[in-house]
């Protein structure tokens, strides 16, 4: 029985591991709020995995507290970046005029750090009205 | 999983906690699942999908074990609860990011088969559903103002 736990907790170590690569490669600000989720995630599996090894329920309202932080600050970013209109590293007033948004991210997916994520080599604008006008 | 804990054996405790450390390592095995796939999938709405294996599923599971184990009252309350407050606020948080990701250009469109949305906006801004063409920037949420 230990063992298997011992097993979970190398598990969620090592997934912590790789999100929180994640959250410090992404190469933009969504790629980063989507590993800061998931590493709130697995961190409450932690404090759960902890509550389960010790018996001891005095951690779970940690648990809650952590669940309604990471709802909070991922729609707070979520809502900074769609206000902002930039999703990191593009220019804002691009990307925040109107529907020509589209536009704005695929002249930020070209230009760079954006690259790698499946931005390079989208000739075509990401909405149709985008290419039509 | 849980037909351990419905079992009504004499030994209904050690079957409870059999069941709990098969649900924990379950879900620390959707964990380095969902890890993997954040390191190694392209863009934003796959890595999106690969991060919800931890906050639903393998969060679940993992209080579902950590319940099976403690088995008392408040314990078992306090899980249901954040279980509960998982399952309803993982997806306002996903749509809120996609959308943030879409609107963005962020969204990998090598990768993407089909794309309803861009059609619907398409569609919409040339007036085709009554709308005058233009419109639908009011729908942009950095057109709104800023809440208080």
């Amino acid at each position: 029985m230990d063992a298997v736990l011992g097993a979970v907790l190398a598990l969620l170590l090592v997934s912590g591991a790789l999100v929180a690569a994640r959250l410090a490669l992404g190469p933009t600000t969504v790629d980063r709020a989507v590993a800061l989720d998931a590493l709130v995630a697995v961190m409450m599996a932690g404090i759960g995995l902890h509550s389960a090894v010790q018996r001891t329920p005095y951690y779970l309202p940690a648990l809650l507290v952590l669940s309604f932080l990471g709802f909070t600050g991922t729609v707070s970013i979520a809502r900074f970046m769609a206000l902002r209109g930039e999703a990191g590293g593009e220019d804002p007033d691009a990307a925040g005029d109107g529907d020509d948004g589209g536009g704005g991210g695929d002249a930020g997916g070209g230009s760079g750090e954006g690259a790698g994520a499946g931005g390079a080599g989208r000739p075509n604008g990401p909405p149709a009205q985008g290419s039509s006008r | 999983m849980s037909a351990a804990a419905a079992g009504g054996m004499p030994d209904l405790a050690e079957a409870a906690d059999v069941a709990g450390a098969v649900c924990l390592l379950l879900g620390g095995v959707l964990s380095l699942l969902a890890g993997i796939g954040m390191l190694r999938l392209p863009d934003v709405l796959t890595r999106m999908h690969s991060a919800t294996k931890p906050q639903t599923l393998g969060l679940l599971l993992i209080l579902l074990g950590t319940g099976l184990r403690l088995r008392t009252p408040f314990a078992v309350g306090t899980l249901v609860l954040v279980a509960l407050f998982q399952v309803l606020t993982a997806p306002v948080a996903a749509h809120m990011v996609g959308r943030a990701a879409y609107r963005a250009g962020r969204t990998g469109r090598t990768h993407l088969v089909v794309d309803e949305l861009a059609a619907a906006q398409g569609a919409y801004a040339s007036g085709e559903d009554g709308a005058p063409p233009g419109t639908d920037d009011r729908d942009r949420p950095q057109d709104r103002p800023p809440e208080p």
